[in-house]
């Protein structure tokens, strides 16, 4: 299966020319924020931590 | 450049990760039976001390577990997850293994991963982990070695569950493995707060929280401390950094500082140095880990415990935890 899907890779010519979508500035900006925001999330690891006055709870408010 | 990183780390975690805690809550509440409160009651060398054994470079480095199986040492053992299958490795015991972090592919790893292939795809996470060198090398049989043994002793240790585990990779591998479940909330933020996510995970199940620290590492110590109340406290591989000769590439959040950065020469702005007092030698750390220290020194204020670190490195370095060397605590505790 593998072999056949390398034999037909890119021999043939697409009826419409496909471009790839370029970004204006506005929407490289976001995305580069976006990126640069997620980075940041998950630079803290898979855990909040805003709590310093309690060490531990037991319900009771 | 540093210190801004280091600012925004909670805040973002918080909108980022809530959900995801949320969720995992909701999912693991069937299997929420026992608390942490419910553990059996210690007495003895088993609460007189303890080591928490985290999964630092310098782990394999200093041979600290090796160190402290040929001790003998009496007293407790409390290891992270990522510290687990090397304790194994030693015939060392841990009485209990903590687990914390609800990511879906990566925890299941140190409990032996019954899908590895297919967990690993695109994911170099443990290629630049320093404990994890012999794995790599031998991925498959390693992990199936893992399986069999942790299927073998799980029995012989208690899993302290955070409820936000993943169901169905990590709690469904410790339910195959038959391990005895301690359950407990992470105190993420004040429940006395409105909208507090801590009470709305307590909600879901009703356990007691811990604060976390930001890691499972910092969450071990606030167990030993206010849960099992153990007054003399040691912790071997707790390096919250990297030695010296670590190529920044093999750190832990490299990808995503190198996202984060405007340019690549403002990477190098995103470590710090330190020289470890003990050795000389020198250290470095990142904003994640500089941020996990920083928890950790402010838990310890107040603490009612003696706590020393025995890691033998890293960038732990502070009048609140003494460094010692871990022979001289087995040497103190050698008759518990």
């Amino acid at each position: 299966m593998k072999k056949n899907i390398s034999v037909l890779k890119g021999n043939f010519q697409a009826k419409k020319d496909v471009l790839p979508k370029t970004l204006n500035e506005k929407e490289e900006g976001d995305l580069s924020e976006k990126v640069k925001k997620r980075a940041l999330a998950s630079l803290g690891g898979s855990m909040v931590y805003m709590e310093r006055k309690k060490r531990t709870w037991d319900g009771n408010v | 450049m540093f210190e801004s990183i280091v600012e925004k780390i909670p805040d973002m975690g918080k909108s980022y990760h809530q959900e995801t805690l949320l969720r995992q809550a909701a999912r693991n509440r069937p299997f929420v039976e026992k608390s942490i409160r419910d553990l059996p009651k210690r007495s003895g060398p088993k609460q007189a001390s303890c080591i928490i054994v985290s999964a630092g470079p310098s782990v394999r480095r200093k041979k600290s577990i090796r160190r402290i199986k040929a001790s003998q040492y009496q007293g407790s053992i409390i290891a992270v997850d990522g510290a687990y299958v090397a304790c194994l490795e030693e015939g060392l015991f841990p009485d209990f293994v903590m687990a914390m972090d609800p990511h879906p592919t990566r925890v299941v790893r140190w409990f032996g991963d019954p899908n590895l292939e297919k967990n690993s795809v695109n994911d170099d996470y443990f290629k630049r982990q320093d404990l994890d060198v012999e794995f790599r090398n031998n991925a498959t049989e390693k992990n199936q070695r893992n399986i069999d043994w942790v299927n073998r002793y799980a029995c012989r240790s208690n899993v302290i569950a955070c409820t936000v585990l993943h169901t169905e990779t990590v709690v469904a591998r410790m339910h195959e493995a038959k391990f005895p479940l301690y359950w407990w909330n992470p105190l993420v933020d004040d429940p006395e707060n409105k909208n507090s996510l801590t009470k709305q995970l307590y909600d879901i199940n009703p356990v007691a929280c811990l604060n976390t620290g930001g890691t499972v590492g910092n969450a071990a110590w606030v167990f030993a401390h206010d849960i099992l109340q153990i007054p003399s406290i040691a912790l071997v591989g707790m390096d919250y950094g990297y030695y010296g000769d670590t190529p920044i590439e093999q750190t832990q959040t490299y990808y995503e500082l190198k996202d984060h950065v405007e340019k690549e020469e403002d990477l190098k702005k995103c470590f710090i140095s330190y020289t470890f007092p003990l050795t000389g030698e020198r250290f470095y750390t990142d904003p994640t880990y500089f941020w996990y220290r920083q928890n950790l020194l402010e838990l310890l204020e107040g603490s009612k415990s003696v706590t020393v670190n025995c890691t033998e490195g890293g960038t732990l370095i502070d009048d609140r935890v003494p460094a010692i060397s871990l022979d001289q605590y087995l040497k103190d505790f050698s008759n518990g």
